[in-house]
């Protein structure tokens, strides 16, 4: 038809590229408290976002709906686990599952009607949530502890095992954070991913192969859900603590900034944006107040340059390196 | 041979406007029929009629014994019918072959969770929607663009994607909005071989086209349509000699 090259993409399940990357990828994480020991709080922390990023990027990155609301599920999941854990007794886990499975659900209950706003009206209703969380948490103190906080949360408790140390939080949100990274990436592969990327794109075009849209979006939006409220819960038992602080409506901005920084569309973006975002403030104290701008002006650069994230750029580079034949910028897409 | 589309006083009203009015239109088992028209003659509106994008203000539809005015168009793929667009509605983010794998969406039985935990059934599923799609890319000689971002390719291999991800449904009836459209001289003649081939192979069809050689070298029946109304019907080489045909049609371009 025309002389014109048009690079092939990978469309195979897990190609053998994605399965070496992720050895590599637990192979290092294995060994980082051995290499940076002094790191160990930070690692958590990036571990954290990174739970809560990763389970954004269906929704983010296929169904194309952009949600402000991981605080909400997060403080769910944060002081949830600290009253039924605290005033009932319940073992650990079994609130932080319960905690995950509730915020799914809600997030079902909330997407009926939130999804059928169009554009920038669902990130705008869910910005709603992160700022009624923000004022709820500070304000009801009976439940939360107000703005000093909700103290005495206990450690995360598995099969007997204490998870205390910030090594042993680490491993298990590298547990954690791998499982979530092989169910999105499964669901982005399979049927349901594009679907999701259909109705992401189009909703009239999509509904025309009898693909339900709605339903689609909410079930994206309660996967975001049930990840942030894990995160919640687990940051709650790491800190055995939780305040206001913590799920401040910037922090709402921040997560969705480390998933557009990073690229929304593979496993590995959100780890970029959490790093980037996370670990630019540990560099310095000084350094700390600026990091609102720094983030701010690394997204525009990202979001103008790199539409498809950092992940996105360096696979691109990555793929020009090894093929010859020219293939098309992501910016003609 | 049976009506497998019949189409009974059809109207539809914009404001003042008369977009369709009271059209009716038979497809026959195992034939196409082709809409013409000139431009505002209401044949697209008369699609989004047939599909339910659009509400009738009156008339029905009957679609291999069901009553499609009412039902959500996205009902239809399961009873058999897919329409493509006028100007082709890919999905940007996935390959050609995804796209296609998409338009089998009604046989899909894996559900969310098997899909998440990548089960034997999702496994096994890809497989033949797998299969399914080559098979299409294969026959509509997409081979070498299987691979590419669908929006990457050139607007009449994009067309030919849009027949492919219909016809992955195994749809009774297929509704095309302007296949045509864009194609040179030589893909028109090569997508003129394909529908040919999808009919024989017993699929239906509807084809909203302007350009009047693909219309007459493939239709069994010809419906024209001037300013909401049909003002002729009947096999391509009548409709061809009819005056009133030439002057509100064929008259534009002579």
């Amino acid at each position: 038809m025309s002389a014109t090259q048009i690079a092939p993409v990978r469309d195979s399940a897990l190609s053998g590229r994605t399965a070496a990357l992720a050895v590599i990828g637990i192979a290092v994480a294995l060994a980082l408290p051995y290499l940076v020991p002094t790191q160990m709080s930070l690692l958590v922390t990036v571990g954290i976002f990174y739970l809560a990023c990763i389970g954004l990027t269906p929704l983010i990155g296929q169904a194309g709906q952009v949600s402000l609301g991981q605080t909400m599920f997060m403080a769910i999941g944060a002081y949830g686990a600290g009253l039924l854990t605290l005033k009932w007794q319940w073992p650990t886990a079994v609130a932080a599952i319960v905690l995950a499975l509730l915020c799914g659900g809600m997030a079902l209950l909330f997407g009926a009607a939130f999804l059928r706003l169009r554009g920038y009206y669902f990130a705008l209703a869910t910005l709603g949530l992160a700022v009624a969380i923000a004022s709820l948490s500070t304000a009801w103190i009976a439940v939360t502890g107000g703005p000093s906080g909700m103290v005495d949360i206990p450690s995360l408790n598995l099969f007997g095992y204490e998870v205390f140390s910030d090594q042993a939080n680490f491993y298990l949100l590298v547990v954690l954070g791998g499982l979530a990274a092989w169910i999105t990436t499964n669901l982005r592969k399979s049927q349901t991913g594009r679907a999701l990327a259909a109705v992401g794109h189009d909703s009239i075009a999509a509904g025309m192969l009898g693909i339900n849209g709605s339903r689609y979006k909410a079930t994206a939006f309660a996967i975001s859900a049930v990840t942030a409220s894990l995160a919640g819960s687990l940051y709650a038992f790491y800190l055995r603590f939780f305040s206001p602080e913590i799920i401040t409506v910037t922090v709402a901005f921040s997560i969705v900034i480390m998933v557009a920084i990073g690229g929304s569309r593979s496993a590995f973006g959100p780890l970029i944006g959490a790093l980037v975002i996370q670990g630019v403030p540990q560099m310095g104290q000084t350094f700390a107040i600026w990091v609102p701008l720094f983030a701010g002006v690394v997204l525009i650069v990202v979001m103008t340059y790199f539409p498809a994230g950092l992940w996105g750029a360096i696979s691109d580079v990555a793929g020009a390196l090894r093929s010859t034949a020219p293939s098309p910028s992501k910016e003609q897409r | 041979m049976s009506a497998l589309l019949t189409v009974r006083g059809l109207s539809r009203s914009f404001g003042g406007l008369a977009a369709v009015q009271n059209v009716d239109l038979e497809v026959k088992e195992g034939t196409i029929r082709a809409v013409i028209g000139p431009n505002g003659a209401g044949k697209t509106t008369l699609l989004d009629l047939v599909t339910g994008f659009t509400k009738p203000d009156g008339g029905s539809v009957d679609f291999d014994g069901h009553q499609l005015v009412g039902r959500s168009p996205r009902d239809l793929p399961a009873l058999g019918l897919m329409r493509t667009f006028q100007s082709a509605r890919l999905v940007p983010t996935l390959t050609v072959r995804q796209n296609i794998m998409l338009g089998a969406y009604r046989f899909t039985r894996a559900r969310f969770l098997s899909d998440a935990l990548r089960l034997p059934r999702t496994r096994r599923e890809e497989r033949e929607l797998q299969a399914r799609a080559d098979e299409l890319i294969a026959f509509l000689d997409l081979t070498r663009f299987s691979g590419s971002l669908a929006t990457d390719l050139p607007a009449g291999a994009q067309r030919l994607v849009e027949v492919a991800r219909g016809l992955a449904a195994a749809p009774k009836l297929l509704l095309l909005d302007e296949p045509a459209a864009g194609l040179d001289d030589s893909e028109t003649r090569e997508l003129a071989d394909v529908l040919h081939a999808v009919r024989e192979g017993g699929v239906s069809m509807v084809l909203i086209e302007h350009n009047m050689s693909l219309v007459l070298a493939i239709s069994d029946q010809v419906t024209v349509m001037d300013a909401g109304k049909v003002i002729a019907d009947d096999v391509p080489r009548v409709v061809r000699e009819d005056d009133v045909v030439r002057k509100a049609y064929l008259g534009v371009a002579s």
